[in-house]
């Protein structure tokens, strides 16, 4: 098994070198993490931090309600975008390709939705931020410094 | 080259109706409308098969077949109560001797008529594909599945169309430990009538099965995990009963053949399915106990064997590799074997390993090669058999998808 294992990796080492680690590892950078994708929220969401196995229940449109009733709306961007890809493999430890094979099984099945998709980073900051209970996520905190605190919330991940 | 034309064709015929009748793929509406959002996505797939021997889901012996494709379009929309409409229609050609090449493969309503923070329960009625293993439900979308095929062992494309849709009722709950944890318990208990697809009748080439026709079937799961990461495992028991009619040798010589139309038989299955997923690799391994129980009425008192069954145990094992967003590895050991014997026509060992590279969202491209053992899930109206036949043999397959 480890020979089959060895052939499959050898010509993708350096693709693999280059994927990055859990962000739970690196909780202490606090440097890399403003570089991280950050999890935003619309200003009714009373919820500042948020663990990643909700998190990941969420973006997969497992759970549907914030824990007060309020229903969730997640906002995401295209498959092939690097926000979007990033968000996927550093936030939520999954490749965007696997999430929605996830989605698919549940709208082909009658019991999920898939997420709102949306051309762009600022129309994904726009629409959080003008529907009440949404999520979704900005490249990172500091190219979006003038959206903090007066219209829209960062989630922490515990 | 004919036939490629006639392909392509169809397939633009199935896509072209989502692109003009539905110009945005997720549409969402205000609060108070009655219809809340539409969804679409439709897809193409052409694949290139070559076969060392025999037919293999194209006419593909000793030579490069083009006759695989494939063309779906899906659509969903969800109301107000969250009640939603599925369906699927399906372009398909994997055998020579399909007439049916587009079909509605499922169309039904969802109804969740309880829900809470953690817990749904609904029903489901109309033509439903069922919840068969992890996979059936999406077996058919190029860029949901792991390879160019499915493992034949569990979803065997032989009798495929009189085997996973059929219409009926189905009762679905689900738990969500959703504060603490990603893990799902979930249900499913479905009652239905099976679909048939009279072509593949011709699979029971020695009883000259005709007039086949789909009775009654049941169908249990249980799920529990996440498909995201860590383990996730599934019970399925399903099982389809249809009526037949055949014609069968009583007597070699002289030659007697005793035509019965009041005929019947059952596939009774018992799927279990195991996964393990991180975020470079899934290994998954499902594995299907399967009985085969003919009833063909006794005649007077002749003492004609009027019963019989057989078993076959199947099962794959499945290591996928996630190399990036773009490249993806697998290695896979797909096995059948009919309990009791170990001649090569009752058994299909395939070893099969390939690679899946997606430049975008909406190009797939994949390329497989199998190493084989057997021909028990060939398609036996694609394939004249014959003495001295070769048991182990090969076959590379190139598929190219497309997406919107």
């Amino acid at each position: 098994m480890q020979l089959v294992l060895l052939v499959l990796s050898l010509p993708f080492k350096q693709v693999m070198a280059e994927q990055t680690a859990h962000p739970e590892s690196k909780a202490s950078n606090s440097f890399v993490n403003q570089l991280l994708p950050q999890v935003i929220v619309n200003h009714s969401v009373s919820e500042h931090a948020i663990s990643l196995k909700k998190l990941r229940a969420i973006f997969a449109m497992k759970l549907r309600f914030w824990g007060e009733g309020q229903a969730i709306t997640v906002f995401v961007l295209a498959n092939d975008d690097p926000i979007h890809g990033a968000f996927c493999k550093k936030i939520l430890n999954i490749f965007p390709n696997q999430l929605e094979s996830v989605w698919y099984r549940q709208i082909y099945t009658g019991t999920g939705q898939a997420p709102i998709e949306v051309a762009s980073e600022s129309e994904l900051i726009e629409r959080v931020k003008s529907t009440p209970g949404a999520i979704g996520y900005i490249k990172n905190k500091n190219d979006n410094l003038k959206w903090f605190s007066d219209e829209i919330t960062i989630l922490n991940i515990d | 080259m004919k036939l490629l034309f006639l392909t392509l064709i169809k397939q633009s015929v199935v896509c072209g109706m989502a692109s003009v009748l539905l110009c945005a793929k997720t549409v969402y509406a205000k609060d108070a409308d009655f219809l809340k959002s539409t969804h679409w996505s439709a897809f193409v797939s052409q694949t290139a098969i070559y076969s060392s021997d025999y037919n293999f889901l194209s006419q593909s012996d000793d030579k490069v077949s083009l006759d695989m494709w494939e063309a779906g379009v899906l659509f969903t929309a969800t109301m107000a109560h969250d009640v939603a409409f599925s369906a699927q229609l399906l372009g398909r050609k994997v055998s020579e001797f399909s007439d049916e090449d587009i079909r509605l493969d499922y169309a039904f309503l969802s109804f969740p008529f309880y829900s809470d923070y953690q817990n749904t329960l609904g029903v489901r009625l109309g033509r439903i594909r069922s919840s068969y293993g992890f996979y059936n439900e999406t077996r058919d979308i190029p860029h949901t599945r792991t390879g160019v095929i499915m493992p034949q062992s569990v979803y065997f494309d032989k009798t495929r169309n009189s085997f996973f849709s059929s219409d009926g009722i189905e009762l679905y709950g689900f738990h969500d430990f959703g504060e603490f944890s990603e893990q799902r318990l979930g249900f499913q208990l479905f009652i239905s009538k099976p679909l048939e697809d009279k072509e593949e009748a011709q699979e029971a080439a020695s009883l000259k099965a005709r007039n086949l026709d789909g009775d009654k079937s049941f169908l249990a799961k249980v799920s529990y995990g996440s498909e995201i990461e860590g383990f996730r495992v599934a019970f399925t028991y399903y099982r389809p009963e249809y009526d037949v009619a055949v014609t069968y040798p009583i007597s070699q010589a002289p030659l007697l053949e005793l035509e019965e139309n009041n005929a019947s038989f059952y596939s009774e299955n018992m799927v279990t399915s195991i996964e393990y997923n991180s975020l470079n690799w899934g290994l998954t391994a499902e594995y299907i106990r399967h009985k085969f129980f003919t009833k063909i009425p006794v005649l007077g008192d002749s003492g004609f064997k009027s019963e019989n069954a057989f078993y076959e145990e199947a099962y794959y094992l499945q290591g996928l590799r996630r190399i990036s967003q773009q490249w993806e590895s697998y290695l896979r050991y797909d096995s059948t074997r009919l309990r009791g014997t170990n001649a090569y026509w009752t058994k299909f060992k395939d070893i099969n390993i390939g690679v899946s590279f997606r430049p975008d969202e909406h190009w797939l491209l994949r390329a497989e090669f199998h190493y084989i053992n057997g021909r028990s899930r060939l398609f036996t109206r694609d394939n004249d058999y014959y003495a001295g036949e070769p048991g182990y043999w090969h076959a590379g397959m190139v598929q190219v998808a497309y997406r919107w």
